[in-house]
């Protein structure tokens, strides 16, 4: 295949003085070293899987400070409110934060049994489901991992109503409570 | 009657097909491969299940290292040079066109403009060196948000904000950016996370 037919046809017995036919087959092996080399770099060089994104919309910020915030109607039992705290620690309640007391406020984790499993079971015993909502509350001591966990959560669980506010003061102290304390 | 013999068999092998393979594959990496600029800062994300892939251009990224740094860096370099032209505008800092060929060439970086000009004159192989301070974010003077929104609202309008954090970094340094852009107006977020598989 890569040799060139060098043979001439013809003139047998002119008696010429002929240089050796030498055969135009060239070997492609270091080519193809060369070839499989760069192959390997490039290989190893090329980034395929292209980092994800997610979506995060946060509610604008209220100009005019004397406004009184809007406020919807939302009854407590349709609601979860999700407290992440350190050491990958999340708690969940269904109260508002004046009525919650240590005993309400329960702990889970971010596995499949875990938070998941809380947040459907709270749907399904919501009065209405379609405004069902989920308040997430990072604390301080919560990472950024935990946050996107939790906005992942909501994606899985096909909660479309949720919004991430700060906690309030009662929730802060009752997680302190809570946090002191070793996980079960 | 003399055994017959199998005809030998010289062991060379005809090389020119696996030449072409090689090369052929080879010419399909070089085009496809998209080398990636120096990042000043190593970042590793959170994964999620998302699918919406980040687009190549028209992207402004905030990273967030683990110890609460931020870096700014915009994917479409053409657009830098006008970027720290309004920038060094704003705050009063001279820029040669100098910088600017050098500000192009950052894929992100993590120094107020005050010590930008000092920086874009080192030599690109003392620039890796530089421990980044990151860009100043305080609620009092956030250089971060001024980065943020002249490019989104002069430069490039149609533009994507994404927040690239470390699954260490803190919430509280996500916080404060949230907080300093939804000052701004700027409420719409990326974050960019790894792949992960849905659950069934």
């Amino acid at each position: 295949m890569a040799e060139i037919d060098t043979s001439s046809g013809g003139g047998k017995g002119d008696g010429k003085v002929r240089a050796k036919k030498q055969s135009a087959r060239v070997d492609m092996t270091p080519m193809v070293d060369l070839g499989f080399l760069l192959i390997t770099f490039f290989v190893f060089t090329t980034t395929f899987s292209k980092p994800n994104m997610m979506k995060l919309n946060m509610p604008e910020k209220e100009k005019d400070e004397n406004k009184p915030p809007e406020t919807a109607e939302i009854k407590e039992s349709n609601t979860i409110t999700i407290i992440m705290g350190k050491d990958n620690r999340v708690f969940y309640h269904q109260k508002s934060s004046k009525n919650l007391t240590p005993e309400l406020l329960s702990e889970t984790d971010y596995s499949k049994d875990g938070i998941r499993t809380a947040i459907l079971k709270a749907r399904v015993n919501a009065i209405d489901q379609t405004k069902f909502t989920v308040v997430i509350k990072p604390t301080d001591d919560a990472t950024y991992k935990n946050t996107v966990d939790i906005l992942d959560e909501m994606s899985i669980t096909k909660s479309e109503l949720y919004a991430i506010v700060d906690p309030s003061k009662e929730e802060l102290d009752i997680y302190k409570q809570k946090s002191a304390a070793p996980k079960q | 009657m003399p055994a017959v013999k199998p005809k030998r068999k010289s062991p060379v092998m005809d090389m020119t097909a696996m030449c072409d393979v090689a090369f052929l594959l080879l010419s399909f990496f070089i085009m496809t491969t998209q080398f990636k600029g120096q990042e000043s800062v190593t970042i590793d994300t959170p994964s999620s299940i998302s699918q919406t892939k980040i687009p190549e251009t028209g992207v402004a990224t905030i990273s967030i290292d683990p110890k609460g740094k931020y870096y700014f860096g915009i994917a479409d370099a053409k657009q830098r040079g006008e970027l720290l032209q309004r920038m060094a505008q704003k705050y009063g800092v001279s820029v040669t066109t100098t910088d600017m060929k050098s500000f192009e060439k950052l894929s992100d970086f993590g120094i107020s403009i005050a010590g930008l000009k000092q920086y874009l004159n080192l030599p690109p192989e003392d620039q890796i060196n530089v421990v980044m301070a990151g860009i100043p974010n305080d609620s009092t003077k956030s250089e971060l948000g001024d980065w943020v929104s002249t490019y989104l609202k002069e430069v490039n309008p149609s533009a994507k904000l994404a927040i690239r954090g470390d699954a260490s970094t803190n919430y509280p340094a996500v916080k404060q950016v949230l907080n300093e852009l939804g000052k701004r107006d700027i409420n719409k977020f990326q974050l960019i996370t790894g792949v992960e598989n849905a659950p069934n």
